[in-house]
Formats: structure tokens, C-alpha cells, sequence
């Protein structure tokens, strides 16, 4: 399979893609999510000049770029970013809820994070990017590929560019209140009939030292790291199960003696039930990452 | 332009003030939309009262205040001024916002305590989930100087019971919270004169985290005292132009000689808005965002680049463009470093954008309310908003700065959208606040 094309029959893709009626787009728009990321995004700012380039993997809807766009303004910068994601449905409305400015452009490219290098070739600059973004995403690339992910990211870095990671979905993540977040899980599952745990989470939640560990063994340097709680209010938790890939996360996190159900089945008995919990909060985990001189 | 979700946008739906310009926020507004000063000579309360300073005759005061029926004078006794303003600025937003509709439920502080928990002068909230946060830089502690004064003269077994209840900073929300029995989060914020927007941020964060339904915030301050003049003064920060009182605060202008000390509250009441909808509440505007930054610079001076920070950091936190922005209202004290240095901050944030930008201090009007500006600034800027007024900076001759639009002298009638309220404070405190009109609620830009 070439570089780019049939993605969607792709062993890499390590859930379903997004469609409408089953995505991301209504969470992308609660605040604490957007303002997670904001905060990281103004200290990435510290990093980058006037005029900056940036790989955005695992794009989704698009707030990495619309993030960028926003500190253009603001800082009265200019920058170009290439936005790579593999879901067809989300790039389309990230293009759309994306358009370019003066001091912004974007590009929209089909594929995965591993195949960067072979994707941006001839696209990027020769000296490389300056900042490459994995943005609440890197926990969503299949485990195997994530060191290579962070690898192929480094490697089409500019000496003293960034790579600037956050995900919230660390073993940090909920270890607070762990139950508060899987009880309206294990509601909506009981409604399918007898379920048990499985034995391995449906999304593999690493130890935050084990990015720190993927970074370092890329060859980049830890400039910034912190721990940041968020928490998300009712609304933003019955919208995040309006999200393909956290839906099926979920449901295969357990065994359903009577077969599973469909992901919008689950999905609809996933909004009811967390409709119902009070706001929840994550810890995610912010990195940055320079490469050398 | 995106919309976020109604759960994540809180609303202002009260607001109170007791300020050199009036008793209330109504009247507040219509003395900004005339332009008046509320500079005056000093008045002392008191006739027994020392000389304020040998040099500067100079106050904004509030004039006429009467507490009553909200603090009777048995409870009096027990408060400092500032506690005094807050509370009766804190009752007006409350009333404002619909939630306190019977004054016959209030009782005298001393009596609170032999009610049952059952005690509610609010409407159709729990106590426990209204809290108040308010910002002071100074609160009661120049009573310290009154009692070492007894101790010296009298012995210190004379100092009264009370003394500590009339020093301590966070008197000014304590008073509120009995008074009306907000149970939910309650503390001070002190950090000098940008306690108050840092209170509304603070609250701000509560009623995200879900810790409160409604948060009352803002600030107050009152620090006429010969400790607090004779310091600001030997710093050189206050204006000592006593022959011509009304004309003496001059932010932006080139005659700029330093700020008239003021005092005044100023109050919001904030809630989520489906929480406000539900109950049919009036809504003034979005608090949209707001951000908080440090100079790590100098012990007065403003390095500047923390207060560019702010605001770009709070317009970030808001995802808004600069040219999102319609009015800022300054912090604008009319000392010439922090003037300049702030305009020259607004010129980096809004680059081109400055131009288009209306922006005025409402010290000129109201004087330098210290830790309760932004508080009562924040009450200016939501009323000025809401009534489609740009309010004016009153005595600019000739500014420092040509291009940008500091609304001389008069206020202008205009509808606008966004504002963006600044405060900083002595030691490098920087704090920038956005508020969206209704019309753009929940409205994003990127």
C-alpha cells in the first residue's frame, strides 16, 4: 500500500475512523480541552521565532492548527503548518474550520505519523521544521508505532526545534478517581447484558516516563514537563462519547457474553449514562521536547 | 466564528458598586457618561481625624455612603470601611443578579451565629454553593497603626477585642459571607493593585471546576491613612496637584504627575450560564477569560513585558484575535512610566489593531481604588458595555502617545462587542480580563 492512500484499510489505524454523528467534533469545542492545549501551545511559543514552520501528527479536527493560527495573531507571527491525520471525515472539517490568513497557512495531508518523512518530502523545509506537534494523540497511535512516531518527528526537526506532546491518557491519568470514570462505563455496558472486565484496557495507558524515555531515546532533550488536572464538565463527558475511537476504546474494555454492541449503540447508552456523573477531572501530562545543535 | 458549548460559559448577572462617583452601579454609569470627576480635597470622616499629609490634599472618596439597611451600627463597630463598602456593594450585585430579594431576612452580624444552619437571606441557592472571592491590596491593616497608637498611649490592654476583626485583609469578604451567608469558596486575593481582577479570575476558575454555582467577586479598598499617604507619597507615586483637584488625575496626558488614591467596591455576580437561563437572570456579558502574569522585575517600576503577557495569554485563553478586541479599559493610573509603558504594551499586543482600538482610563473619573480598581473598573466596563458607551479619559489635553483613540473627555456612544479590562499592580502583578457582550456569548475565534 502506498504511502498515503487507502488509509482507512490500513492496519495502522488503531480505530474506527470518524463519520458523521460519531466524532470528535462537538468535545473539540468544550473549553477545558481547548484551553489544556492553549496553555501548552503559548509555552511552545517561547520556542519558535517570527516566522515558523510546524508538523502537526494525529491532526484530528484541527485544534493544533487552529491553535497556531491563534498565537499568529496574537503574537503577530507567521507560520505554516502540514497537518497529518489518517481520518478523512476529521481532516475535511478541520479544513474547514481552519481557513488560512495573512500570517497562516495550512496543509492538509492524508496519512499516519510514521510516514512523515516520505509524506512532507520536498514539502518541508531541507533544514527541517521547527516544531513538530503530537497533541492529545499520541496515546491513539498503536503502541508498537509510538517510539517511531516520536523518532520520525525528531528527525525532521531543525537543530533547537520542539516536539510538543500532551496526552490524557497516561496511568496517571485517572488514578484518582478511576472509579468515578469507569462506573458510567460499566452502567452503559450492563445495558448490553453480562459483561466482564477485559483483561487488557481497550487503550493502552503508558507511564508518562515512558514518552518522557521515547523523547530521550530520539535523541531530544526534556525542556518542559508538567502534570496539569482538567476537568471536564457533564456536557463535554457525553460528548466525548459522540467520539468514535474513545467509544471503542471503551467497549474493548470489556467482553459482552451477548457480542457487542455496534459502536453507535454503545455510544448512545455511553451519553446517557455519563450524562448523569458529575464533571470529571484528568491529569494530563505536558512534554516539550528540543532537539539538539 | 465557533460557539462553545453553554455549559462552559459563565456570566456576569449582578453588579454593585459604591465608588468616588456614586453609591451604585446605575448612577456610576451616568457619571461616566457626563464625564465627571469624583477627585476631590481630602474630607476626613472624623473632625478628630490627623492632618491625611502634609503635601497631598488629594482623595477620591466616596461621598455619602450609608450602609444601612445592610450593616446597622452595631455591625459597624466590628468592620473597617472596606469591609463596610464591600458589603453594601456585595448586597447591590446580589440584588441585582435576583438572588437577594428580602432585606427583612438580614440580620445583625452578632446574631448569625444563633440561627440554625437553616438561616437563607439568599433566594433559590444553597449556601454552600455561592461562594465569594474578593481582591484588597490593603484591607484594614492601617488600623494597625491606630492600635499601636493606643498601645503607646493607653497600654495594650486597652486595644480593643475587635482590633484584629478590623485588620485582618480578608475582613472585606468575611462580612459579606455572614451577612448573606455565602458558604461556597471564600477568600482574599492580595496583590496590590491587581487584586481584583485576579479575585474575578480566581473565581472565574471555581465556577469551572465546579466548585460554586454562583461566585460573588470584585474588591474594595479604603486606605485613607496617614501611613498609606506618607508612603505612597515619599515614593513620589501620588499627584500633589491640591489647587486643582478635579483636574489632577490626567492618565495618558503628557502633564501626567502621579494618581489621586481612591477608594470604592466594585462587584460581579457569576454564574454558569445555564444555570443563569434557567432562572431567568439578566445577563450583562460573558467573562470570557482572563489571565495573570508576573514581572519578576522591579519592586514598583512595570517591566512591560509581563503585562503583554497578560493580555496575550488572556486573549489566547479567550481564543480570540487581537482585533477581536473593541475597548480596553486601562489600567491607566496616571503615574507617566506605568501610562507609557502599558500603551506601549497595547501597541505590541494589537500591532495594527491599536488604531481601531478604543481605550480610556476610568481613573481619570474615579481616582487609583488601589486593590478594588479593577473591581470597580470591571463594574464600568460591563454597564458601559451593556448601554452601547465607551467611557471617557477625563482631563487628556495632550496625550503621549498620537494614533490610538484614548476617547478624550468625552464618552463616545458606540455598540461593541468585547472589552478587555487591565490591572497591575506594584511588585510586577498583571492581570487582563475579557468580557463578551450577550451578542457574542460563547463565540470563538479560532
Amino acid at each position: 500500500m502506498a504511502v498515503g492512500e487507502r488509509v482507512e484499510q490500513s492496519p495502522k489505524i488503531y480505530h474506527t475512523l470518524q463519520k458523521e454523528g460519531m466524532n470528535y467534533t462537538a468535545f473539540s469545542r468544550h473549553y477545558p480541552y481547548r484551553r489544556e492545549n492553549a496553555e501548552l501551545m503559548l509555552e511552545a511559543m517561547l520556542y519558535l521565532s517570527a516566522r515558523f514552520t510546524g508538523v502537526d501528527i494525529g491532526s484530528g479536527n484541527g485544534l493544533a492548527a487552529q491553535l497556531v493560527k491563534g498565537m499568529t495573531e496574537i503574537f503577530l507571527r507567521e507560520a505554516v503548518m502540514w497537518c497529518v491525520d489518517p481520518d478523512p471525515y476529521a481532516l475535511a472539517q478541520a479544513e474547514k474550520d481552519t481557513p488560512s490568513s495573512d500570517r497562516f497557512k495550512a496543509h492538509w495531508i492524508k496519512g499516519f505519523g510514521q510516514d512523515i518523512e516520505v509524506l512532507l518530502n520536498g514539502q518541508i523545509p531541507e533544514d527541517g521544521v521547527d516544531m513538530v506537534s503530537i497533541l492529545g494523540t499520541i496515546h491513539e497511535v498503536p503502541p508498537d508505532d509510538q517510539t517511531s512516531v516520536i523518532s520520525a518527528g525528531a528527525r525532521i526537526l531543525r537543530p533547537r526545534g520542539i516536539v510538543v506532546v500532551n496526552s490524557e491518557f497516561t496511568d496517571i491519568a485517572t488514578a484518582d478517581n478511576e472509579t468515578l470514570w469507569a462506573m458510567p462505563a460499566g452502567r452503559a455496558a450492563m445495558k448490553f447484558g453480562r459483561v466482564t472486565k477485559a483483561e487488557k484496557p481497550g487503550l493502552l495507558q503508558r507511564a508518562p516516563a515512558e514518552y518522557t524515555q521515547m523523547g530521550e531515546n530520539a535523541g531530544l532533550v526534556l525542556v518542559y514537563y508538567q502534570v496539569v488536572p482538567v476537568t471536564y464538565p457533564t456536557q463535554a463527558l457525553v460528548d466525548i462519547n459522540q467520539y468514535s475511537g474513545w467509544v471503542e476504546g471503551v467497549r474493548n474494555s470489556f467482553i459482552f457474553e451477548n457480542g457487542q454492541p455496534s459502536l453507535e449503540e454503545f455510544s448512545r447508552e455511553l451519553q446517557l449514562s455519563y450524562g448523569r456523573s458529575k464533571p470529571l477531572t484528568r491529569q494530563s501530562v505536558r512534554w516539550i521536547f528540543q532537539k539538539p545543535n | 466564528m465557533r460557539r462553545r458549548p453553554e455549559e462552559d460559559i459563565i456570566v456576569v448577572t449582578g453588579v454593585g458598586t459604591v465608588n468616588p462617583l456614586a453609591l451604585n452601579a446605575r448612577d456610576t454609569l451616568q457619571a461616566v457618561k457626563e464625564g465627571r470627576s469624583g477627585v476631590g480635597l481630602y474630607e476626613p470622616l472624623d473632625p478628630n481625624e490627623p492632618l491625611l499629609n502634609s503635601q497631598v490634599k488629594l482623595a477620591a472618596q466616596v461621598k455619602g455612603f450609608d450602609p444601612n439597611p445592610f450593616l446597622t451600627p452595631r455591625d459597624l463597630r466590628r468592620v473597617h470601611r472596606s469591609a463596610a463598602l464591600s458589603t453594601v456593594a456585595v448586597a447591590e450585585a446580589l440584588q441585582d443578579a435576583g438572588l437577594l430579594t428580602d432585606l427583612s431576612r438580614l440580620v445583625e452580624l452578632t446574631e448569625i451565629d444563633k440561627l440554625g444552619s437553616d438561616y437563607r437571606p439568599l433566594d433559590g441557592i444553597e449556601p454552600g454553593r455561592i461562594g465569594i472571592r474578593l481582591g484588597t491590596g490593603i484591607g484594614g491593616s492601617t488600623y494597625i497603626a491606630e492600635v499601636q497608637k493606643i498601645i503607646d498611649q493607653r497600654g495594650d490592654n486597652r486595644v480593643p477585642a475587635i482590633a484584629m476583626q478590623i485588620i485582618l485583609a480578608d475582613r472585606v469578604e468575611i462580612v459579606p459571607s455572614q451577612k448573606f451567608q455565602l458558604k461556597g469558596p471564600a477568600a482574599v486575593t492580595v496583590s496590590a493593585c491587581a487584586s481584583s481582577g485576579m479575585a474575578m479570575g480566581d473565581a472565574l476558575d471555581k465556577l469551572r471546576a465546579r466548585r460554586a454555582d454562583v461566585m460573588v467577586s470584585g474588591g474594595v479598598d479604603s486606605a485613607f491613612h496617614p501611613v498609606a499617604y506618607a508612603a505612597f507619597n515619599n515614593m513620589r507615586a501620588l499627584s500633589r496637584r491640591n489647587d486643582s483637584a478635579d483636574k489632577a488625575s490626567t492618565p495618558f496626558d503628557q502633564g501626567a504627575a502621579g494618581f489621586i488614591q481612591g477608594e470604592g467596591a466594585g462587584i460581579v455576580v457569576l454564574e454558569r450560564y445555564p444555570d443563569a437561563k434557567a432562572r431567568g437572570a439578566k445577563i450583562y456579558a460573558e467573562f470570557a477569560d482572563y489571565a495573570d502574569t508576573a514581572d519578576a522585575f522591579h519592586d514598583t517600576a512595570p517591566s512591560g513585558e509581563g503585562a503583554v503577557r497578560a493580555m496575550r495569554n488572556a486573549l489566547a485563553y479567550a481564543y480570540l484575535n487581537p482585533s477581536d478586541i473593541d475597548y480596553i479599559n486601562a489600567h491607566g493610573t496616571s503615574t507617566p512610566i506605568g501610562d507609557r509603558k502599558e500603551l506601549e504594551g497595547i501597541t505590541e499586543v494589537f500591532g495594527d489593531h491599536t488604531a481601531r482600538l478604543y481605550i480610556s482610563s476610568s481613573k481619570s473619573m474615579i481616582g487609583h481604588i488601589l486593590g478594588g480598581a479593577g473591581g470597580v473598573e470591571a463594574v464600568i466596563t460591563l454597564k458601559a458595555m451593556e448601554a452601547g458607551i465607551i467611557p471617557p479619559t477625563i482631563n487628556l489635553i495632550n496625550a503621549i502617545s498620537e494614533g490610538m483613540n484614548l476617547v478624550p473627555n468625552k464618552a463616545l456612544y458606540r455598540k461593541y462587542n468585547r472589552s478587555m479590562s487591565n490591572t497591575f499592580g506594584f511588585g510586577g502583578h498583571n492581570n487582563s480580563i475579557i468580557f463578551n457582550h450577550p451578542r457574542v456569548m460563547g463565540m470563538f475565534s479560532y
